[in-house]
C-alpha cells in the first residue's frame, strides 16, 4: 500500500450502512421458517457495522472498505433470499444464521476435527519433505545413491498417492498411521525431484571457488549445494503442500475416522449441510494459513533473491 | 612478508574426452614461474588457457607431465592458490561481507579485522550487508577479488578477471590489481584476451598457439609501473605479439 495514495471513505461508510441494514433486516422481519440464532446473527451484523464505524479512520482497514461492503451485500442478500423467503432448495442451502448456529453449538467437534486434520497434515508433510529432501540431496550428490534411488523414484513417483490408499488402509492396522504415510508419500516425490534438479543445476564454479579455499564435501553440500538449490526445494515444497491438502481430504473421507474430511462425510450422511459449509470454511482457512506460513518461511530464507512474490 | 613460491611445469599435456573422442588441449607445456612474478597468458579462444589455470589451482589433474610448487606435486586445491574466475561467482545467498569471509568460514577461522580492511581496500565497506544482485558488475568483480585476496594467497590465479567490465572500470581495476600485487607480494598468474592489459600489468607475457596449447613466445617486461601505453618498448612488444598470433601490421 502506498501511503501517499488517498483511500476513499465512501465504501466503508456505505458498508457501515449496509451491515446496519442487514442487522435490522434480520432482527425485525419475520423468518419464513423456523431458523435458529436469528437474534445472534443480527447482533453479529450489528457488531460488524460498529467495527466499520470505529475503524473509519484507519487506512489499513479502509483499504478493504469495498470488501466490507461487498460482504455486507452478500450477507444481506443471503439473509433476504433464504431466511426471509426460502427461495433456494433446503436443506442444501441454509440460512446464514444456521451456519452461525453450527459454529456456536458444534464448535467443540469442529475444533477437534481441525486438530486431527492439523496433526495428520503437519506430520505427513514434514516427514515427506524431510524424506524427499534427503533423497534429492543423495541423488544430486552421490552417483551410487542415484543408481538405486533414481529407478525407484521414476517407477513409483508419478503414481498418484491415492492409489496406495486401499492397500495401506488394509495392511496397516492404524488408519491414522496409514494416512500419515500417504501424506508423506504425496509430499516426498515433488520435493525429491526438485531438490535433485536444484542440486544438479548448481553452477559448478560455486564448488570450485570453495574448493580452492580448502572446502571439503560436507561444506560443499551444506553451504554451497543446499543454499543454491533452495529456491527449487521451495517450489517442490509448495507442490507437496498442494498434494498433501488433497491427500488429507481423501484420506479422511475414505479411511481415517477423524478430521475435517471425516466431519464433512458425516455431515453429508446426516444431511447436515450447514455443518458441511462450516467445515469447508475452516478447511479453507487452514489451507490458506499453511500457504501463508510457507510463503513467510520462504521469503525469509530466500530474502537474497531479487524477485519475491507476495502471497 | 615474502612468500617464496616457485612453480615448475614440466612436459604438461592434457586430454579431454569430448563425445568419446580424445581432445588434446595442452601439448607439452614447460614453464617456470618464480616468486612474485606477474605472468600473463595470452592465446586464442578455446586453446586451453583456463584448463592450464585449473591445473595450477589443483582443481583438475593433468593427463601427463607434472606441476610442482616448491618441488611438491600439486594434487589438490589449496588455499595458498586462490582462483578468481571470469564471472565473479559470488554466492548470491550471502552478503558481501559473508562472501569475502568465505575462506575463513571454510577453515573455521575468524578474522573480522582482515575482512573489514579488505572491504575498505576495495572501497566497498558501505556495501558489506548488500547481496550480490544489488551490486554492479565492477563491484561484484571487486568483491570476488577481495574474497580471493583475504586468504592471503601466495599464488593468485586470475582467469580473465576483468573480461566483462566496461573499459573505464577495467582501467581502474587494472590499477587496483597492480597496486594489490605490489602491496601483497603474491605471485600472479593471469589469463586475458586483452593485449593492452597484458602489456600494462605483466612482468612476463606467455603467448600460446591455437589448441592444443603450446607456448610459442615469451616476453619479459622490466618497465616500472605505471606504464605508458605508447612507450617504445611496449609498442615493439605489442607488434611482436600481434605477429605471433597471426596478425600482420595491417591491423
Ligand atoms: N570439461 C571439459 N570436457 C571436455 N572438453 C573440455 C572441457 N573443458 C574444456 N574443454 C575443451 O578444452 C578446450 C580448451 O578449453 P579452455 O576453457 O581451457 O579454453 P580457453 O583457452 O580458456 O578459452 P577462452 O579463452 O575462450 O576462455 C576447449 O576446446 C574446450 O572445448
Ligand atoms: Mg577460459
Amino acid at each position: 500500500m502506498n501511503p501517499k495514495v488517498k483511500i476513499a471513505y465512501w465504501p466503508q461508510v456505505v458498508a457501515f450502512i449496509m451491515w446496519l441494514g442487514t442487522a435490522c433486516l434480520t432482527y425485525f422481519f419475520k423468518n419464513a421458517d423456523d431458523f435458529p440464532r436469528t437474534t445472534e446473527f443480527a447482533y453479529l451484523c450489528f457488531s460488524i457495522a460498529i467495527f466499520c464505524a470505529l475503524t473509519l479512520s484507519s487506512n489499513k482497514v479502509r483499504y478493504y472498505g469495498s470488501w466490507l461492503l461487498a460482504l455486507a451485500l452478500f450477507a444481506g442478500g443471503w439473509e433476504l433470499i433464504q431466511a426471509k423467503f426460502v427461495m433456494l432448495p433446503r436443506p442444501f442451502f441454509g440460512a446464514p444464521q444456521e451456519l452461525l448456529d453450527v459454529f456456536i453449538t458444534d464448535w467443540y467437534r469442529l475444533l477437534d476435527s481441525l486438530l486431527h486434520s492439523l496433526t495428520l497434515l503437519l506430520g505427513g508433510y514434514i516427514l515427506g519433505c524431510f524424506i524427499g529432501f534427503s533423497i534429492g540431496i543423495g541423488m544430486g550428490w552421490s552417483l551410487h545413491f542415484g543408481y538405486w534411488a533414481h529407478p525407484i523414484l521414476r517407477f513409483f513417483g508419478p503414481l498418484p498417492p491415492v492409489a496406495f490408499l486401499p492397500l495401506l488402509f488394509a495392511v496397516i492396522p492404524s488408519s491414522w498411521l496409514a494416512g500419515e504415510l500417504l501424506m508423506a508419500f504425496a509430499a516426498a516425490f515433488p520435493v525429491a525431484v526438485l531438490t535433485w534438479s536444484g542440486i544438479a543445476g548448481v553452477n559448478p564454479n560455486y564448488y570450485d571457488v570453495a574448493r580452492t579455499m580448502g572446502a571439503k564435501s560436507f561444506f560443499l553440500i551444506r553451504h554451497v549445494a543446499i543454499p543454491a538449490a533452495l529456491p527449487f526445494v521451495f517450489v517442490g515444497m509448495f507442490m507437496a503442500l498442494g498434494s498433501c491438502f488433497y491427500m488429507l481430504v481423501v484420506a479422511e473421507m475414505l479411511g481415517v475416522k477423524a478430521g475435517l474430511g471425516f466431519y464433512m462425510q458425516w455431515a453429508q450422511g446426516w444431511a447436515a449441510y450447514p455443518n458441511m459449509y462450516a467445515a469447508l470454511i475452516i478447511m479453507a482457512v487452514m489451507c490458506t494459513s499453511f500457504m501463508t506460513l510457507l510463503f513467510k518461511v520462504r521469503n525469509n530464507l530466500l530474502r537474497w533473491q531479487k524477485e519475491n512474490i507476495k502471497w | 612478508m615474502v612468500k617464496k613460491q616457485k612453480i615448475e611445469i614440466n612436459h604438461l599435456s592434457h586430454n579431454y574426452n569430448l563425445n568419446n573422442n580424445e581432445l588434446l588441449v595442452l601439448d607439452n607445456i614447460n614453464l617456470i614461474i618464480k616468486s612474485q612474478e606477474f605472468v600473463i597468458i595470452l592465446g586464442p579462444s578455446g586453446c586451453g588457457k583456463s584448463t592450464l589455470l585449473r591445473m595450477i589451482a589443483g582443481l583438475e589433474q593433468p593427463s601427463n607431465g607434472s606441476i610442482q610448487v616448491n618441488g611438491h606435486e600439486i594434487t589438490k586445491a589449496d588455499p595458498s592458490r586462490v582462483v578468481v574466475f571470469q564471472d565473479p561467482t559470488l554466492y548470491p545467498w550471502l552478503t558481501v561481507w559473508d562472501n569475502v569471509n568465505l575462506g575463513y568460514k571454510i577453515r573455521k577461522e575468524k578474522n573480522d579485522q582482515a575482512v573489514q580492511s579488505m572491504l575498505e581496500l576495495i572501497g566497498l565497506e558501505n556495501f558489506k550487508s548488500a547481496y550480490p544482485h544489488q551490486l554492479s558488475g565492477g563491484m561484484a568483480q571487486r568483491v570476488a577479488l577481495a574474497r580471493a585476496l583475504v586468504n592471503d594467497p601466495s599464488i593468485l590465479i586470475l582467469d580473465e578477471p576483468l573480461g566483462k567490465l566496461d573499459s573505464l572500470t577495467r582501467i581502474t581495476m587494472q590499477k587496483e590489481l597492480v597496486h594489490l600485487w605490489r602491496k601483497r607480494q603474491f605471485t600472479g598468474i593471469m589469463v586475458t584476451h586483452d593485449i593492452e592489459e597484458a602489456l600494462l600489468l605483466a612482468t612476463r607475457i606467455i603467448v600460446m598457439r591455437q589448441r592444443p596449447a603450446h607456448i610459442i613466445g615469451e616476453f619479459r617486461l622490466n618497465m616500472s609501473y605505471p606504464r605508458h601505453r605508447d612507450s617504445e618498448e611496449l609498442i615493439k612488444i605489442r607488434k611482436d605479439i600481434f605477429h605471433l598470433l597471426g596478425h600482420q601490421s595491417d591491423w
